[in-house]
């Protein structure tokens, strides 16, 4: 049994290198479209320039993504039936950008026998601090 | 759209292939995410989060030369999602307002299990500007 998180305690994802590879796939439909990858712009260099960006960037969701990641790994499968996320994107990236999600507890409360309710601080930011995301996580865990 | 009209529903089914498309995008080899003997992988939560964008709505439509920015999202796990299940999305916008001489679109994002159970909600905020912007 996994021992349950304290306030205070902080989860941190380490670096995550951004590449095109990876937004291809996670923004381009699935491999076996006629024509992949869907042109827009997370996959594709013209529709990018179209939309005012020099190059594509990484969709937000991909990012989320990472986000509960960390989160799954810190609550188990509680995370899928009572997780809450509120993300605000602050910053794009882009292929060969880099950066780290951290989460820390702020608040835990029980919410009755055998119940206990998260808050969670959670960021993501590049190696020179630039913050990419913010917000928070709630999540409920039985034990 | 305006405040309160909704977006036409799509209905898809979980693919392995592409679960396991998200499973290389974010490095995410998880044994819950991937197929074995006698158990249900589980849908990548990236792929359900993407899914539930209104741009994967039939009826999603932007004019050329704008461009849609999700600024913000709030999202609900509710229930793990399957591969090989089919699962149904709603899109409605739910509020329309102003921030920062910005209009923005709160656009609420339903995913429904085959029983009618939600699966995932995501209220998406979402703001249009010209392409050059």
């Amino acid at each position: 049994m996994r021992e349950l998180p304290a306030p205070g305690d902080v989860f941190e994802s380490g670096t995550i290198p951004v590449s095109f590879a990876k937004m291809l796939a996670f923004s381009g439909g699935p491999f076996d479209t006629p024509g992949w990858p869907l042109r827009n712009i997370h996959t594709d260099y013209e529709k990018a320039r179209e939309a005012g960006i020099p190059v594509p960037i990484a969709s937000g969701i991909q990012a989320e993504s990472h986000l509960v990641r960390l989160l799954e790994g810190a609550f188990g499968d509680a995370w899928f039936r009572t997780g809450m996320l509120d993300v605000k994107h602050v910053r794009p990236l882009a292929a060969g950008d880099a950066f780290a999600l951290k989460a820390r507890v702020a608040e835990r409360r029980q919410l009755g026998e055998g119940t206990t309710r998260y808050v969670l601080e959670v960021s993501g930011a590049r190696p020179d601090g630039t913050l990419v995301l913010t917000g928070t996580a709630e999540v409920s865990v039985e034990r | 759209m305006l405040q309160g009209e909704s977006y036409e529903p799509l209905t898809f089914v979980v693919a392995e292939e592409y679960n396991e498309q998200y499973v290389f995008a974010q490095t995410d080899y998880s044994e819950r995410y991937l197929p074995s003997p006698g158990k249900e992988a589980q849908a990548h939560p990236g792929l359900l989060m993407q899914m539930l964008s209104n741009t994967r709505s039939p009826s999603y439509w932007i004019p050329g030369g704008i461009g849609a920015i999700l600024g913000s999202a709030q999202t609900k796990f509710l229930r793990p999602a399957y591969v090989g299940r089919e699962y149904k999305v709603t899109w409605t916008v739910t509020q329309i307002y102003p921030k920062r001489e910005k209009q923005y679109h709160e656009i609420t994002a339903t995913m429904y299990d085959s029983a009618g159970d939600p699966v995932m909600e995501r209220k998406l905020h979402v703001t249009y500007v010209p392409a050059a912007e």
